[in-house]
Parts: structure tokens; sequence; C-alpha cells
């Protein structure tokens, strides 16, 4: 991914997004964001649901207006509203976007001619395609008789088609079993390797630790922080998570806990308790007496180093996944 | 990397309009409800109504069993003693007669004291009324005269329970269940215009089967072109719409290609329709031009109209169900199914409406006339389209965004 990195800050961003608002009624969904991708650049919005990622990557394929805010895209200023920038865009919409009853070819056909693909080329790029999301032996069935992966994989075939600098994937792995989901994976990083920039939403956070380059982290309709991996960890202060299971008085022992000492961020569901703590094993044996005090009995300790589930719940105070 | 394509917004419309015909063959939904609905029932009001010679048809004793005061059974007799087609000589029974059971009935039959028995339940009114296909059991013998009496009860009997089904989805919006009753026997109860008795059609006017294919071509005409437009609706649900928004074409061409496949839908089955009734009907349309003009101007118009449906309805279900309504009336009204006589509120609302006019239209086509002798109609339709665009344009899209 670094690889596809490099020559990047010469070169002028694929996509800027300055200021981005919209809002429904008078919740605001997208609330000034701002954001660059280079060419080659693989560029994660993570946040739970409801964030605002769908909204704002309906903004950026020109499906919505926005309130206020700035969109260049792929060199073009305004872009979503420019036929000419969206040719250079791929998108993936969250939810599938394919036809039941045409074939996986007749759906690339489809898709392909309205991008404006000449016949002859159009049709050795299917075959390109169907075989990057290993359905050319399906080809010829209609999609209605799909697994769900196999479905969620034409999706993403589709927004590839063309060939476009840039793609939006949104929420591609959501609803899909293990299997699906990591050969999606595996196709991101093979589309990331031959140099495409990529802008991906997702509310997992091992997925965009495992293919991004840089994330930002959207909460409530704002970007509450945003760089490389190791720059968002470093914002928990390299603090460590720690986490307690058992019976008992759990909830005391997490409300006791939040202001124990060395204790930066405490959440609990009833039965585990999640630490965000500067030092853990220094703190440890205080926090098991205070948690034994308030009436926990605990049976399980899981220390680690931190991840972007511990950048989310100190940036925000509330777990990435609800 | 990305080579530079361009489509322009014609030949995209010509690609959304090949997949989308594609996929209404495949489902076969359209197939059915553009053609072979409305074809079977030509056929069973043919059957019903039409064809037949009535100098050669004798007189037939039937007898009726039911409820002695049962309004829908005396509106059955009715409609029995009416046919002017031949002599029907009735006699009513009450369930509690010895002579009205079953068996009783069949050996009348059997012994040529009776040409045909007719037993109705006895909540027939209440069971008609309320949607239901009341169970009547028909013993007969052979012969055309009694068939066609069978015939004539499943004709009254079909034709209320249809006609309670409609009222039924107007009851939805608050229509009550008496009233509902009411219209469906009202329904079923009018006079049969196309009877036997007035096979000699005034010039203009079509013949019998010339009405009731053209009928039934109007009347399934709002289903067929629903189904394009509805298809716009479906996107949005199935998710392609948005994928579609994103694409280097203009936004209003998705709908573009819409209306086109429900044109090209609507003028295909209509056309289908037609020449259908010249195979099985012995139809003749004199002058092709003026038909094939008022078929064409007729879908456009229906066409229009339903690009306001879609403005309208949030949902593509909802879309099928003011469809169905808006077929449904302005067939009753305009004459698909019977003429409202008279010179009435009810006559002149029948006037304006586009199933009058492709009747009408068809109609001076049929016996010749030329398109400026179809003027009237012809005029109708078009304003009447052109009032559906303007109100399209002007309606804001109920439909949520995104
Ligand atoms: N069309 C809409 N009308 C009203 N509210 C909407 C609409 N689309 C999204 N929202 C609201 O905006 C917020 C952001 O939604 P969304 O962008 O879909 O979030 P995400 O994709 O991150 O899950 C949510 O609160 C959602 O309910
Ligand atoms: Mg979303």
């Amino acid at each position: 991914m670094t690889a596809a990195m490099s020559g990047s800050n010469t070169a002028p961003p694929v996509l800027s997004v300055n200021g981005l608002t919209k809002a429904f009624g008078s919740r605001r969904a997208v609330d000034d964001v701002s954001f660059e991708i280079s060419p080659g650049e693989t560029y994660g919005l993570l946040g739970p649901n409801g964030a605002g990622k769908t909204t704002t990557i309906s903004m950026i394929a020109g499906l919505l207006k926005p309130d206020s805010g700035h969109i260049r895209l792929c060199g073009f200023e305004d872009g979503p509203t420019r036929r000419e920038a969206r040719a250079h865009l791929g998108l993936v919409p969250q939810d599938l976007a394919i036809y039941p009853d045409l074939t996986a070819r007749e759906n690339l056909v489809l898709f392909g001619r309205l991008q404006g693909i000449p016949r002859r080329r159009l049709r050795e790029r299917a075959d390109e395609v169907l075989d990057v999301i290993g359905l050319s032996d399906r080809s010829g069935d209609l999609t209605k008789e799909y697994s769900g992966g196999m479905k969620r994989r034409l999706n993403i075939g589709i927004g590839l088609l063309h060939q476009p600098d840039l793609l939006i994937l949104d929420e591609p792995t959501v609803g899909v079993d293990p299997q699906s989901r990591n050969a999606i994976l595996e196709s991101v990083e093979a589309l990331s390797r031959e140099g495409l920039a990529l802008l991906y939403t997702t509310h997992y956070m091992e997925e965009a630790e495992r293919l991004c380059d840089r994330i930002g982290i959207v909460d409530q309709g704002s970007m509450v922080a945003e760089g490389t991996v190791d720059e968002l960890l470093r914002i928990t202060g390299e603090a460590d998570a720690v986490s307690l299971s058992g019976s008992g008085s759990v909830l005391e022992a997490t409300r006791a806990l939040g202001k124990a000492n060395g204790v930066v961020a405490a959440s609990g569901d009833g039965t585990t308790i999640s630490l965000t703590v500067a030092d853990a094993p220094t703190h440890l044996a205080s926090l098991l007496a205070t948690a034994a005090r308030e009436g926990m009995a605990v049976t399980d300790v899981d220390v680690s180093r931190p991840d972007l589930e511990d950048v989310f719940l100190h940036l925000t105070g509330r777990a990435l996944r609800d | 990397m990305a080579e530079d394509h361009r489509t322009s917004d014609v030949a995209a419309i010509g690609v959304m309009v090949a997949g989308d015909l594609r996929q209404r063959i495949r489902d076969r939904t359209v197939f059915i409800f553009a053609l072979v609905v409305p074809l079977a029932l030509m056929v069973v009001f043919n059957a019903v109504f039409g064809g037949m010679n009535p100098e050669k048809l004798s007189g037939v004793r039937v007898t009726l069993v039911s409820e002695a005061n049962d309004a829908a059974a005396g509106g059955l007799a009715g409609a029995l003693a009416d046919l002017d087609s031949m002599e029907v000589d009735l006699t009513r029974l009450p369930h509690s007669d010895p002579n009205a059971a079953t068996p009783k009935l069949k050996t009348a039959v059997e012994d040529d004291k009776v040409d045909v028995a007719i037993t109705v339940p006895a909540d027939f009114t209440r069971s008609l009324g309320t949607g239901g296909q009341p169970r009547v059991t028909v013993v007969r013998r052979g012969g055309i005269e009694p068939q066609i009496i069978a015939l004539v009860v499943e004709g009254f009997v079909s034709r209320a329970a249809a006609a309670a089904k409609a009222a039924s989805v107007a009851g939805a919006e608050g229509l009550a269940p008496a009233t509902i009753a009411q219209v469906a026997l009202r329904v079923a109860d009018s006079p049969p215009t196309l009877d036997v008795a007035d096979r000699e059609a005034p010039p203009g006017q079509l013949s019998t089967q010339g009405a009731l294919v053209a009928g039934q071509a109007a009347f399934f005409m709002f289903f067929t072109i629903g189904f394009g437009v509805v298809a716009y609706l479906e996107e949005r649900e199935l998710g392609t719409l948005p994928r579609l928004r994103s694409l280097p074409i203009s936004p209003h061409t998705v709908m573009t290609a819409k209306a086109v496949v429900s044109f090209i839908l609507g003028v295909v089955a209509t056309a289908v329709l037609l020449l259908l009734g010249v195979i099985l009907f012995d139809l003749r349309y004199e002058n092709l031009l003026t038909v094939g003009v008022v078929v064409v101007v007729s879908v456009a118009a229906v066409t229009a109209s339903s690009l306001v449906v879609v403005r309208v309805a949030r949902t593509a279900e909802q879309a099928q169900m003011i469809t169905a309504i808006l077929g449904v009336v302005l067939g009753i009204l305009g004459g698909s199914f019977f003429q409202l006589t008279g010179t009435g509120f009810f006559a002149r609302l029948a006037d304006l409406t586009p199933t009058a006019a492709f009747i009408r239209g068809v109609g001076v086509g049929a016996d010749g006339g030329g398109i400026a002798d179809a003027a009237a109609p012809l005029t109708f339709l078009l304003g009447f389209g052109a009032i559906s665009v303007v109100a399209a344009v002007l309606l804001p899209d109920r439909s949520p965004a995104r």
C-alpha cells in the first residue's frame, strides 16, 4: 500500500472535500467534513451506523446536493454535478445495485454501455471483471439465484468496469459470510495494489486498519480525527486496553473503575468492562482490587495494545459498535 | 488510467430501454396482464354476450332456487328475463320447497320438465357484497340455449364479484360495506350493452365484439403502461437508481427511458389485442391508419398520466394500487365493460375519459373514417396527455430522497 502512495505528494488529489455539510430537517447528517484522497491512496471513513458516511458519499457521487461545502473530483471543480467528472468515478453503493432478472454478464454489459464503453472493449472488460470477482463460471446465471456474497462481489465488479480513477465502496462487507468477506477484502487489496484510489467506508475497525493508508474517524456527522493508523493510535496517549469479564456488580465496578487511578476511559455492558488504561502493568492489581471491592467477581482479564476501537472510545466516550 | 468514454443521452436511453424490456419479458407478469388476461376476458364476454344468432334460438324453461327476498337473486332473475335473444320461462322456488332439493332438480332436468335449474346459496347477496365467490349450482340439459343461460349466470356472478373487489379497494378509503355490496350489484345488474340485440351498430360505433375488444384493450392499457413506469419506483427500492444517477448521464434520462418502455409495451399489447380481434372475432378495421394513430396517441396519453402516478406515489406498491384504481374507474366510466347510457352527469363524465375516447377513435377507424373524422377523440387524448405532462412536471416529487 505504501508503494502505491509514493509520488502522491506531488500529484493533485483525486478527491478533495471541503466543509461539506448536509442536514435532513434539523438533523445535521454531515457537519463540516473535509478530507483529501491522493492518487493510489486507500482512504477509510470509519464510524458507527448513522455517522453520516453514506450521506457523505452520496454527495460525492452527485446523488445528493450538499447544503454547503465544496467537492473537487478528478480535477473538476464542483465535480459531482459534472458528467465528465462522474465518468472517472466508480460507485459501489451500500445497498445492492444489481438487476435480479439479468445475468451477471448482462448486468455488467448494461452498466458498461451506460458508461459509454464501446461494445468490443466491453466484452473483454466484462471477462476481466468477472475473473477478478470470481464469477466467470456463473456469469450466465440470473443474479436472483446468487448467494449474498456473490451479489456483493458483482456489485463491486460493476463499479470497477470502466476503470475509474476513484472507486467508492460503501460498507461492501455488511451482511456477508466470513468467507465472502475475506474474498472481498482481498480483491479490495488487489485493486489498491494496482494503484486505484479508494474511498472505503466501514464500521469495522479491523477492515479500516487492514486496508486503509489513512483513516477519517466520523461520528454524528463530524470528522473527529484523521491520520494513518499509527497516528490515530497515538491519540490515546499509547494507553492500553484492559477488559474485565465476570459477574456480580459489574455496573457498579464500571462506575468505580472509571474514576480509578490510571484509567482514561471506561465502558461496560453488564458482563464485560472495557478500560483504557495509561499503563496497564502498573495499575492492573489495584484495578482488580477496585472491581472486587465493588462486588464484581472477575473471571477473565485481557490486556491489549490499543486499537482503533479504543481511539474511537477515547474520542467520543462511546463504543464504535453499539 | 480511465479511458475517456462518452455516452449520449439518446444512446443511454436506448440501453436502458433494451435492458428493461428484457427484464419485463423475463418476469412474464407483463405478458400475462397485457395479453393473456384481457384475451381470456374477451373470449368469456364474447361467449356470454355476443356472437349468437337470435333467430335460431328457442325458448328455455329455467328454475331459480333462492331465498325468497334475496336481492342479488332478484337481480339475476331480472338479467335472465331481460335476455332479448331468447324467451326465458322462469320459475322461482324458495330453498324450503320440496322440489328445490338438488336430486329433485336433476330428475326434473332428466325428465325434460325443465331445461336449466339454478341454485344460489342462502347468503347469495351478502357473499357477493363481501367480495366472495358464492357457490352457484347449475343443472342443465345439453344444447346451446341452456349453455347460454349457464354463461349468463357465470357472467353475472363474476361481474358482481369483480366489482365488489374493485369497490372494496375503494373501501380501504372509507366506503361502507353496505355501499360496496350495492355498487357490486349495480355493476352486475346493469344491462349488458354487449347484448345480442344491438348487433347492427350505427356508423362510427363499434359492433358488439368490436366494442368488446376495444374496451378490454383500453382497460388493460393502464396496467400494461403502469408496469413500465412503476419500474422507476422499483429501481429505487431495488437500489439501482442511485447507481444509475451516479453514472455520467443526465438525470432525466432514467425517467425518460421508463416512459419509452411503457409506450412500447402499451403500443405492442394494444396492437396485438386489436389484431386478435381480427383473428378471433372476424373484426375489420377499414382504416388501419386511423386506428394506428388512435392507438399511438392513446398510449402516449396514458403513459403521460402514469408519469403523474409516479410523482404522486411514494412506493412502487402504491403506484400499482393507484394505477389499478385509475384503470377500473376510467374503465367503468369510459365503457370498457358496459356503456353508461343516458344524458346525465355520469354519461358526460364518461365522455371525458381516455377509455371512451379510445373506443370512439377505434370505432371511427374501424368504420373507415379518416384521421380528420377522429379529430374529436384525438384532440381530447392529446389534451389529456398534455395536461398530464404539465402536472407531472409541476408536482413535487413525493418520494423520499435517496
Ligand atoms: N434521506 C434521509 N432523510 C432523513 N434523514 C436521513 C436521510 N439519510 C440519512 N439520514 C440520517 O442521517 C444520518 C446519517 O446517515 P448515513 O449517512 O446513512 O449514516 P451511515 O452511512 O454512516 O450509517 C442518520 O441519522 C440518518 O438517519
Ligand atoms: Mg451507510
